[in-house]
């Protein structure tokens, strides 16, 4: 059985700001989650936001004073709507079986599947409240407002 | 394609580069484009930008060129003082408009020949303009060669072999911009995606980066834009890695709070840098750049290992930013560096 929990995720934001955090709608296992099934919740949370934002996208954004002023401190005031070059690059490599991302062309099995390879590769690290969940380790109890930081990593060399 | 089509295409294509490059226009120009056919349609649509940079629309009253209203309330009918230039957003911010502007060719619910009033805009960061002539802003991020090659190509860019970087003339700034991509666009070889390293500006015929904030802000905006168009649309990840910049101080707080949660007290901070206590030795690491150095000593060489980004990967991150994986990661391997076990690395920190 599954239920809905509503945790939060850091994230860092808006310069200056620092940390902050958002929240998530996961569906978990009632108990104890572990690690591999608190990073398919995860995903698949995410998967549908980003679809629900890349629609939103393709849709003209009329600007506002407030979105204006933080989108220059970011450094880009994106409008959504066609962009230019697009349609000839998608023609382009039609013909060579070549696929551009587009909206909606995201599938969950594949999401999943490279984000449990990263974490088996150490690239990410999941954090419940003030412990770490990792793939060997026991199962974390995640309930209604807990604390979740994923935190990305890299593998290094030395050069 | 029928020949009004073609002709068509051609005059809007013709009209964005004009803005792009801000040529000016006199009012005998103007008096001359609008009896073309095809271009007096669209000059109607387009926002144009005085000498002293008021954002107006034309007129055509009384067979004269003229300007006429601002986005909100009518303006008053005068002929212009000076040449008049294709307004970019650059003005719209400049002059306080762009909101007004949108609102204003949203609800007439008119065309414009190109992307004008609800044109992408990007602008130097706070980071970016302290942080040396190199824009840092897309680095890490992954392409697809040959789509990115089709798509800088239809923006007008060219990809050069020897130099490893795909650059833009801005004819009209005496500039060019330039994308470096490790490896090169064109000698990828097949199994290696190649990642942004960095845009930067330079005089034509000349290598050495302009600092940001001397790149005239139109120059800049149409580069960035045409990078972002191709991270976006070209990424090797199959979606789009809605890029946004990270800052120091972002970083900052995220080492902080995983040092605390994984209990490394050996990690403190020392003005752009986060310090850090090992058993081999004591080593900062530049919270902007990555760089590592042994204290007392030289920079570490310690980089990120073969091809660290395997397309995206939909979890919620608390920071995205590949210089921020980095030197998170580096933070966490020299906290621990007496489990060091890659040979390359603890030659590095011993040497």
């Amino acid at each position: 059985m599954t239920v809905a929990v509503l945790v939060s995720a850091t994230v860092t934001g808006h310069r200056r700001r620092g940390v902050r955090e958002h929240d998530l709608v996961l569906a978990l296992p009632a108990r104890e989650v572990t690690a591999r099934q608190l990073i398919e919740a995860a995903v698949a949370a995410e998967v549908s936001a980003f679809q629900a934002r890349a629609e939103e996208a393709s849709l003209v954004r009329v600007l506002t004073k407030k979105s204006l002023g933080a989108d220059l401190a970011h450094g880009a005031v994106r409008t959504g709507g066609p962009r230019d070059g697009v349609e000839f690059a998608r023609a382009e490599f039609a013909w060579a079986g070549f696929a551009l991302a587009g909206p909606g062309q995201v599938r969950l099995a594949d999401a999943v599947d490279a984000a449990l390879l990263a974490f088996g590769d150490g690239l990410f690290k999941v954090f419940v409240g003030e412990r770490e969940l990792t793939d060997d380790g026991p199962a974390l109890p995640v309930t209604d407002g807990a604390a979740l930081l994923f935190l990305r990593l890299v593998p290094l060399a030395g050069a | 394609m029928p020949a009004a089509e073609e002709a068509a295409t051609r005059a809007r294509a013709a009209l964005e580069a004009a803005m792009v490059a801000q040529d000016a226009f006199t009012l005998a120009d103007l008096a001359g484009l609008r009896r073309h056919p095809v271009v007096a349609p669209m000059l109607a649509t387009l926002v144009w930008v005085t000498e002293d940079g008021v954002t107006r629309l034309l007129g055509n009253a009384f067979g004269a060129v003229h300007l006429t209203t601002g986005p909100g309330a009518a303006g008053s009918r005068r002929a212009p003082a000076g040449p008049l230039r294709i307004a970019h957003p650059v003005h719209f911010v400049a002059d306080g408009t762009w909101v007004a502007w949108q609102e204003r060719l949203f609800k007439s619910a008119k065309r414009q020949p190109f992307k004008q009033v609800f044109r992408e805009l990007y602008v130097p960061t706070e980071e970016e303009l302290m942080g040396g002539p190199v824009s840092r802003r897309y680095d890490g991020h992954q392409i697809q060669p040959r789509q990115a090659l089709a798509l800088f190509t239809s923006r007008g860019w060219a990809a050069a072999r020897d130099a490893g970087d795909a650059a833009r003339a801005f004819h009209s700034y005496g500039l060019v911009a330039r994308v470096k991509t490790d490896p090169g666009l064109l000698t990828v070889a097949e199994a290696d995606l190649p990642a942004i390293d960095g845009v930067s500006f330079t005089r034509r015929g000349d290598y050495l980066a302009q600092p940001l904030d001397a790149v005239p802000p139109v120059a800049f905006s149409e580069a960035m834009r045409d990078v972002d168009l191709v991270v976006s649309v070209a990424h090797a990840g199959g979606v789009d890695p809605e890029a946004t910049a990270s800052t120091t101080e972002m970083r900052a707080a995220l080492v902080r709070e995983t040092a605390r949660l994984l209990k490394l007290g050996n990690i403190g901070f020392a003005g752009q840098h986060a310090v850090i206590t090992g058993r081999l030795g004591e080593y900062s690491v530049h919270l902007g750049s990555g760089t590592v150095h042994r204290r007392p000593g030289g920079a570490v060489r310690i980089i990120p290992a073969g091809s660290q980004h395997r397309g995206r990967l939909f979890v919620p991150f608390a920071d995205d930013d590949p210089k921020t994986a980095e030197i998170i990661a580096k933070v966490l391997l020299l906290a621990r560096d007496h489990e060091i076990k890659d040979p390359a690395i603890l030659e590095r920190l011993r040497s």
